[in-house]
This record gives C-alpha cells, structure tokens and sequence, in this order.
C-alpha cells in the first residue's frame, strides 16, 4: 500500500501532517534521510513539482505550497482516533463547551423574548395580527449577511462592537423569529374550552396558566429550543463579524482549520463532535413531531 | 394571564414588552434602507445626503455583477434539481407515510450547514471532482429540498388517492395522471416550496465559501469581502434589493396558496 510507502520514508514530514509542529525542521530531517527518494516517486505522481522539491532542498517554493500538504495528507491517511486525541485537548474542548454555553443563554434568551411575544400575537385580530407577524418575521426575508451588518452600524456608537454583548444582541436578533415561529402555532392551537371551564371552575389567573395553559404549550416550546439551539450552535457569521473574529464558535475553528491551517482532519473531528450533538437533537425533535403522525 | 375575556387591550406589560420587541426587529431595517441612500461615506445621521450611487454601482461595479449573475445560476440550477427530485419523493411519502424518511429528507433544515458543507468538501476532493459549479449546485440541493418536499407534502395532504385510482380505470398512463391529476394538485405547495428553496441557495453562505473557488463566487460571498474589513455602503443597497426580492417572492407563495 502506498501511504504506508509514505509513512515510511517521510516520517517527520508525516508527523508534522498529522500532529502539527515545527514544519521546517520536518522537511529538513526528511531530506537529510537517503530512503526519502522511495516516497518521492509516489508523492509526484500526484503532486508533480516533489521531485524537484526534494533535488533542490528547503529553498524550493513548492514547500510553501498548501497543495503539496494536502496531498501528503492524503497519502498518509490510515483511520485513526489522533484527530479526536487533538480536537479533545484543551484548547479545543473549550471552544466546543463555550459554543455549547454561548448557544444555551442565546436559546434562553430567545425563549424568554419569545414566550410573551407569542402570546401577545395570539391576542391580536384582523389586520394587526398580519403586520404584527409580519414584523415579527421580516428578518427572515432579508440576507444573513445584511442582517448583522445592520447591527454592527447600531451597535458602532456604542461601542458596543467586538464584545460578546454584541454576539447575544445579534443571534438574538437573528434567532428570535425562528423561536417564536413554534411556540405561536403551539398557542394558536390551544383549547380555549378548557380554559373557560378552569375559570368557572375558580381557578385564578396564575392557577389557569401554570395548570391548563402553560402544558398545552410545552411541544411548542420544547420544538423551539430545539431549533432555535440547533441553529445558533451553526452560527460563523455573526459571531466573526460581531465579535470580532475571536474564534469563540466552533464553526469559526472548524473553517479556519479548513481554509488557512489545512489540517482537514481536525477540522472533520470537530464536525463530527458537532453532528452528534446535531443527530441526538434532531432525534430527540423527531420523537416529538414524527413519531406519533407514523404510527397513525 | 390568559383567560378568555382577556384581549390584546388588557396586558399593558405584554403589550409594552411587545412593542420594544417589534422595534428590536424592525430597526436594523430601517438603518439599513437609510444608509443604503446616504451618500456619505461614515454613516452618520448628522452628514445625510440623499443619493443612490450606491445603487447604480451594483450595474457598472463588475465584482458585484458578475457575482449576482453567479448566484441567479446556481439558484435556478438548484432550483430545478430540487423540483425534479421533490415530485416523486412527495407522492411516495404521501402513499407510504414513513416518518423515518421524511426526517432524514428534512434533516438539512436544522443541522448545521457547516456540517453538510465539510462532509461534500472531502467527497468532493476524494473522488477529485472539482468542477466548483457543479459541486456547490449538489451541495445546494441537499440543503434546499426539505422546503420543496414539505411544501409539496403539505399541497398533498387533502389528494383524494380514488381520483387517482378512477383514471387509471379509465385507461390513463402513469403520464396522464401526474401531469392532469398530480401536478395542478402540488402546483401551490411545488410553487411556495420554490420561492424558499431559491432564496436558501442564493442566501446560503457557509457551503458556497467552502466549496467555491476564486473564480466562481456567488453574491453573499463578494458581501463578505466588503464586509470583513471596510463595511462598503454599496452592501447594504444589495441587502435592501435583496429583501425586496425576497419579500416579493415569499407574498407570491402566498397569494398562490390563497388563490388555491
């Protein structure tokens, strides 16, 4: 097999792939092996420019270029749990946890802004209700980009700009018709019989909401904390460009790993740490909408 | 709090409180219809000038052009595999009802797109596939038809199966059927899932920045470049066309819906 070949003969090149460090000092012991020329022969057959690499030293461009390393990395690519090991040092189980605690208070937030937003929609007739709704969910129909580059105008006298109070006003904003889309249908479908029998029945206002009212809302609820979670923990955008690229989101890590450091194998563990959160989410979303219309 | 007597007059903090939400969300689209015609360059209320250069830059600046020209394509290509897909795997969940399926079909509305966008970028470089085009239509698709399929689904959900079953009695071909009985039957749903699918592709950011390259790049990706380090006025004249489009396009859904 050929990315054994490349292991190999290139081991401190493969090392620096795979682990990170000191990239020059990588090539430099490589070439100062004799064996390295076996792996050459397979390296330029997908990256022409190695042989000359390796004939010219350290000096040729060629070791600048993000394509060579690519390429190594896929020669060198056996399964392995090294990418896990690194995503779940400090650094990186941190930025994970603090996407995940960001993500929590932005979708509590949201469901407290939320919750009496819903209800005073519900109350309102005719054409209020139309233009109130339609208010309410005008920040879905303009750009992703266009909404937060309105925030950062609002928040610039301020000087609000690049604080993480700047993240919470624009996911807020940005999350805020997404949480309250589910619970007013929640709200809408409430029976109103049943709040007319606990009033006669003497129960008082807070007895008939936390008793009769509140219960009838709670898969509204629960759908949208879960929605609203699942997207927040999504966010590049906002967080970049209102907190002033800070890397606090694991989305601007994992893109950053993809684009500028090309270690694609960090980048994956990190999605795939993210996805199962995602996947347990979405099961959970499915047993509360799916299941029950399945089984009918 | 809630009992029926109680209308929208009789909460003044609920109303109150909803009032301040109603501004939280319009504001940031009031700021940007203002700046987007001030022709000054610092944003500040106090130097307004009433312009649309800006405007007019969208037509000659070619960056801005050639990008919008790049996204209208990607969205209609997208578009069209999404319609394509969605007509059959509407009417198979529509007789089969498996909620399994349709889970995994909407999946891509609410995971991640990073997610989505890293797993077709290995794919994508796996199999050495690097038609930039191409690639970001695929990866559109997958995120664009959940609207499709559910809108349709939804089209469906009042479709006699007996109408169905009486022209096939009466000697139609599979053909006939979808397109006099099936088809005018999900046009509304196909239609209201059409507008929401083009405006995700052509809004959507995250896949488009992995997958293109320099050559090809669509409209939301060129706004980032004049966002990140100068905030050009020019953006937000985009924005306010674009919210425009888009509002027309989401009240068309809706009309066709109503007239249905």
């Amino acid at each position: 097999m050929y990315n054994t070949t490349v292991e190999r003969y290139l081991p401190n090149i493969t090392n620096y792939v795979v682990n990170g460090g000191d990239r020059i000092e990588a090539i430099q012991k490589d070439l100062a092996r004799e064996d390295s020329r076996r792996a050459i022969t397979y390296l330029n057959h997908h990256y022409h420019k190695t042989r000359s690499m390796f004939r010219k030293g350290i000096e040729h461009p060629g070791w600048r270029d993000p394509k060579f390393w690519k390429v190594v990395e896929q020669e060198v690519k056996s399964y392995t749990f090294a990418n896990f090991k690194r995503a779940s040092n400090d650094l990186y189980l941190k930025v994970i946890g603090r996407t995940y605690l960001l993500s929590a208070i932005i979708t509590i937030i949201c469901l407290g802004l939320a919750y009496p937003l819903a209800y005073y929609l519900t109350k309102l007739k005719g054409i209020a209700s139309k233009v109130a709704l339609f208010i309410v969910l005008i920040p879905l129909f303009s750009s992703f980009l266009s909404r937060t580059v309105s925030w950062i105008l609002l928040l610039q006298p301020f000087d609000l700009m690049n604080t993480i109070t700047a993240i919470y006003i624009g996911s807020v904003y940005i999350a805020l018709p997404l949480s309250v889309l589910p619970i007013y249908l929640a709200m809408k479908n409430v029976n109103t019989d049943l709040i007319k029998v606990s009033t006669i029945s003497g129960a008082d206002k807070v007895q008939t909401f936390r008793y009769v009212y509140f219960p009838q809302t709670i898969k509204g609820i629960a759908n949208s904390t879960i929605l609203t979670f699942m997207s927040v923990t999504g966010y590049y955008i906002t967080p970049s460009l209102l907190g002033g690229s800070k890397g606090l989101f694991v989305t601007e890590q994992i893109i950053r790993q993809v684009q500028y450091t090309l270690n694609w194998g960090l980048a994956s563990a990190l999605t795939v740490i993210m996805l199962a959160t995602s996947l347990a989410l979405f099961y959970v979303y499915y047993c509360i909408n799916f299941k029950g219309d399945a089984r009918d | 709090m809630c009992t029926t007597v109680s209308t929208s007059k009789e909460m003044p903090v609920i109303r109150l409180f909803s009032y301040g939400m109603f501004l939280y969300l319009f504001a940031p689209m009031l700021v940007i219809v203002l700046f987007s015609v001030d022709g000054g360059n610092y944003f500040k209320i106090a130097d307004f000038e009433f312009s649309l250069k800006w405007y007019s830059q969208l037509f000659t600046d070619p960056m801005w052009y050639n990008s919008i020209i790049t996204s209208l394509k990607v969205g209609i290509t997208t578009l069209a595999c999404c319609i394509i897909l969605s007509i059959p795997t509407a009417l198979w969940l529509n007789t089969y009802k498996n909620g399994v399926v349709l889970s995994v079909i909407i999946s891509p509305i609410v995971i991640p797109s990073i997610i989505i966008g890293l797993g077709w970028i290995f794919f994508f470089h796996d199999i050495g596939f690097n038609n930039s085009f191409v690639n970001l239509v695929i990866a559109h698709t997958v995120l664009c038809v959940p609207y499709v399929v559910l809108m349709t689904l939804s089209s469906l959900s009042n479709y006699d199966q007996n109408i169905e079953k009486s022209a096939r009695l009466c000697g139609a071909n599979s053909f006939q059927i979808l397109k006099d009985i099936q088809l005018p039957v999900m046009l509304p749903g196909l239609l209201t899932g059409s507008s929401l699918a083009f405006i995700t592709s052509f809004d959507e950011f995250i896949v488009a920045l992995l997958l293109l390259d320099h050559s090809t790049q669509t409209l939301p990706i060129v706004m980032w470049s004049y966002v990140t380090d100068i905030i050009s006025p020019s953006v937000l004249s985009v924005s306010v066309i674009i919210t425009i489009v888009y509002a027309v396009l989401i009240g068309l859904g809706k009309v066709n819906q109503k007239y249905e």
